[in-house]
């Protein structure tokens, strides 16, 4: 009987962001019926897709019991080797994949230093964030770089079936990191290493393995974002995709991935990123200024992580 | 083939300590074999090398099926054939009850998890077992026993040749040891070798077939459970007689310390349960598991709102919001688990001790970290702790250390009223021995305890009175004159209709 009511709470709990997120949507069209267009719609999985992405990287990440804070710079770093490579010299593919990869490099790095070099992981990503930047501005000399073909702006300005492009992509990372989190054994495991990670190794798992993957996964979404960013503005910018962690962390937190790990549903993180990009763009378009989006985001993240916290300490 | 593992020449060294002293144990195909010690005499090292967490010294040799056995890790002794439940329970809590079985050797079908067999062979492990738990709950949702039993489960659905069990029964009811032990019987059968670790004397007599005893790093003796009795193995235990298991020390019985009428929590897991102790005196509170009897002390310490209830400290009304409230009136709770809320396990035996009375360790309004060490060295030498200084880390203390390190916290604050909340569970009769003389001279100086218990043969050793709860209220009270199993017994289970 007592379990009955746990999980009722529970329920509510869960699915209260949900709730939140229809809540917000038909205030906002009442407000400003243009909200509903499906150009604005369109626009709103534009402005989600780099940020989504980033957050299913950092839900492996936070779930198996860890946190990065170097994906921003990581953005920016392989944002400009793609931008270096995407000039038409060479196929697209190419900056693509070095992009990727570059971004696999400081993922991999990351995780040694955490599951290896046992280095919190606040201070492990912290490093890299900071040097990563710095390696973002030396290869770039500190400027922007211009000159990208048109063939590779299209990656980002084309649209399927009247679908942008880059919410494709999102797309099509949401898919499979669900697949991987939910039916593989290795998402199990990930999962298990976040709730317990003692009993996980005496289970047998080889937790250094799935702590390091889960860094690499970031670091590897970070450098297609990396390309995918330098497609949307047209220049490879050093500076640009700051503190993108922090959004790609609110996401997963607003989303019910909890910050202690071993938590965490992938349609949760579809409607953290959702919610925080509605919540951006229908301030815009109602015209509130970009300083108060930033306190409402405030509010939201630590309201979320109260909700967290509440739920959790309902089994008292 | 005699044994099926045969270890001989272990020994383990850790910087400083020689934890293992060129021991040996070896167990018979199917058989229950006890392993026993005291806390400190090395049986976890000896498992621990055996599950390959730790690697033994050279020149030690194990065999294992016939075969010379090595593991790196855990996971290749599984493979192997060995499995442990730990004493450390291992749960999961946000996972699943059938995630929790099959982790790191989930069932597979194409490579991914068969989430379906998963469900399906659990609800068929869960019912062979016993026990009433839907697959699909989450841990979190469960109680302590009901996760300890399926890390049980866990550990024989591994289908390996020797099981390690490592105080199983530390926080399970008798119903449920009845029920393990019944499994225990059905692996022997299928001939399974398990190695038991226990505190239980009881539970050694009643499962195990022959018994191995180590003391401080020491191999003492082998022998059959048949030809041994109670007071030999205590003896090659303890290196000593303990003829007197319940010390009781007289003490003269005064004026009413503590009195708690009428107390019903909000959450209604207590209802109308009224209580009192006298200087002097030890008062017992019995019961199941579950019956509410930590919810009471917890309720009146202010840790959980209460609905209804007067608490009186002596003479003196109290108003309890918080713990510091009822702290200040001078009453101390010693609790339940000790590594959740009694103690901080990174933090020195020193930071620990002077946890409650900071104010003592003052100089000038100052902390004196001079004064917290000589403070904390006075309890250090009066409970006994075997620490190698004040600077040690609680959390490398043995089980016993461990309590008497929360006691001492407590007793520098002064007290008048301390409540121990299962205050001998996990650890060894030598520590037990001291905790109840220390219980009997707190008496003696004129302060009244509270023992919480689920060992009746503890509460019926130690205490003055008894009062039983049952369902989160009281079913009775017995004055010791009237204190047997069976009284006691039935008020637990005296379920209201």
């Amino acid at each position: 009987m007592n379990n009955n009511k746990k999980s009722a709470a529970a329920l509510i709990s869960e699915y209260f962001i949900f709730v939140i997120f229809l809540v917000l949507v038909i205030v906002l069209t009442i407000l400003k019926p243009s909200f509903i267009t499906p150009r604005n719609l369109a626009n709103i999985l534009k402005q989600a897709s780099i940020n989504g992405i980033l957050a299913f990287g950092m839900m492996f990440v936070i779930i198996s019991g860890g946190f990065d804070m170097s994906v921003g710079s990581t953005v920016a770093f392989t944002g400009i080797l793609a931008a270096l490579l995407g000039r038409g010299q060479y196929p697209l593919i190419v900056p693509l994949l070095v992009a990727m990869a570059a971004g696999l490099g400081v993922g991999i790095l990351n995780g040694v230093g955490i599951a290896i070099g046992d280095l919190p992981p606040f201070i492990m990503t912290l490093g890299t964030q900071t040097a990563v930047r710095g390696l973002a501005l030396l290869i770039s000399n500190g400027k922007p770089i211009t000159g990208i073909s048109e063939e590779y702006r299209m990656v980002a300005a084309s649209d399927i079936f009247g679908i942008p492009s880059l919410a494709v992509f999102l797309l099509i990372v949401i898919l499979i990191s669900s697949f991987v989190a939910i039916k593989t054994v290795y998402g199990r495991r990930v999962y298990a290493c976040g709730g317990n990670v003692q009993a996980a190794k005496v289970a047998g798992i080889n937790t250094t393995f799935i702590r390091i993957s889960t860094f690499a996964i970031a670091g590897f979404l970070s450098g297609l974002c990396g390309f995918l960013m330098t497609s949307r503005v047209t220049i490879g910018q050093p500076t640009a995709a700051e503190s993108y962690e922090l959004d790609a962390i609110t996401a997963c937190v607003v989303g019910g991935v909890s910050m202690s790990g071993g938590v965490g549903k992938p349609w949760g993180v579809v409607v953290g990123t959702l919610l925080i990009t509605v919540i951006g763009n229908g301030l815009d378009i109602l015209g509130v200024s970009s300083h108060w989006q930033k306190i409402v985001k405030g509010l939201i993240i630590v309201l979320a992580v109260l909700m967290d916290v509440k739920g959790k300490s309902k089994k008292d | 083939m005699e044994y099926i593992l045969d270890m001989q020449n272990i020994s383990k060294t850790f910087p400083g300590v020689k934890a293992l002293d060129n021991v040996q144990l070896q167990v018979r195909p199917g058989e229950v074999h006890a392993l026993m010690g005291e806390n400190g005499a090395g049986k976890s090292t000896l498992m621990k090398i055996l599950m390959g967490i730790y690697t033994m010294d050279e020149g030690g040799s194990i065999t294992f099926n016939g075969q010379p056995y090595k593991v790196h890790n855990p996971k290749e002794a599984m493979d192997t054939g060995i499995a442990m439940i730990h004493q450390e329970l291992n749960p999961i809590l946000d996972m699943t009850v059938y995630e929790n079985i099959f982790v790191g050797r989930e069932i597979r079908k194409n490579g991914l998890v068969d989430k379906k067999a998963e469900i399906e062979e659990a609800k068929k492990l869960i019912a062979e077992c016993g026990l009433h738990v839907s697959p699909t709950e989450i841990l979190r949702h469960l109680t302590v026993a009901q996760c300890q039993l399926i890390e049980i489960i866990k550990a024989i659905s591994v289908n390996a040749k020797v099981i390690i069990m490592d105080e199983p029964t530390a926080a399970i009811t008798d119903r449920e040891v009845e029920l393990l032990f019944g499994h225990i019987r059905r692996l022997k059968e299928k001939g399974v070798s398990i190695i038991y670790i226990s505190h239980r004397m009881d539970e050694i007599f009643a499962i195990c077939d022959s018994i191995t005893v180590y003391r401080d790093g020491t191999f003492i003796g082998r022998g059959e459970t048949s030809e041994l009795d109670e007071a030999a193995l205590i003896r090659m235990m303890v290196g000593r007689e303990i003829t007197d298991v319940f010390p009781k020390l007289e003490a003269k019985i005064g004026e009413t310390l503590l009195e708690a009428n009428h107390i019903t929590r909000e959450d209604g897991r207590v209802k109308d349960v009224s209580i009192n102790v006298r200087r002097g005196e030890i008062l017992g509170i019995g019961g199941l598991v579950g019956a509410g009897r930590s919810e009471l002390v917890e309720g009146i310490f202010g840790m959980h709102r209460l609905s209804g209830g007067e608490i009186i400290v002596k003479g003196k009304k109290v108003t309890v919001h918080a713990p510091k409230d009822i702290i200040k009136e001078g009453v101390a709770l010693v609790t339940e688990d000790r590594k959740v809320t009694g103690l901080n396990l990174t933090g020195s035996v020193n930071d620990n001790i002077s946890m409650v009375a900071i104010r003592k360790t003052l100089v000038n309004g100052l902390y004196s970290k001079v004064k917290a060490r000589k403070l904390s060295k006075e309890y250090i030498d009066m409970l006994k702790i075997k620490t190698p200084s004040g600077d040690q880390i609680v959390g490398n203390l043995s089980g016993g250390n461990q309590q008497k390190v929360v006691i001492s916290k407590w007793l520098l604050n002064d007290p008048d009223v301390i409540i121990m909340d299962e205050p001998t569970r996990g650890i060894d009769v030598g520590a037990k021995r001291d905790i109840y003389l220390l219980i009997g001279s707190l008496v003696q100086q004129g302060k009244a305890v509270i023992i919480i218990s689920s060992e009746i043969p503890e509460l019926m050793g130690v205490c003055d009175r008894i009062v039983v709860m049952a369902e989160g209220h009281l079913s009775g009270e017995l004055s010791r004159e009237e204190f047997s199993q069976e009284s006691i017994m039935r008020l637990a289970s005296d379920i209201a209709v």
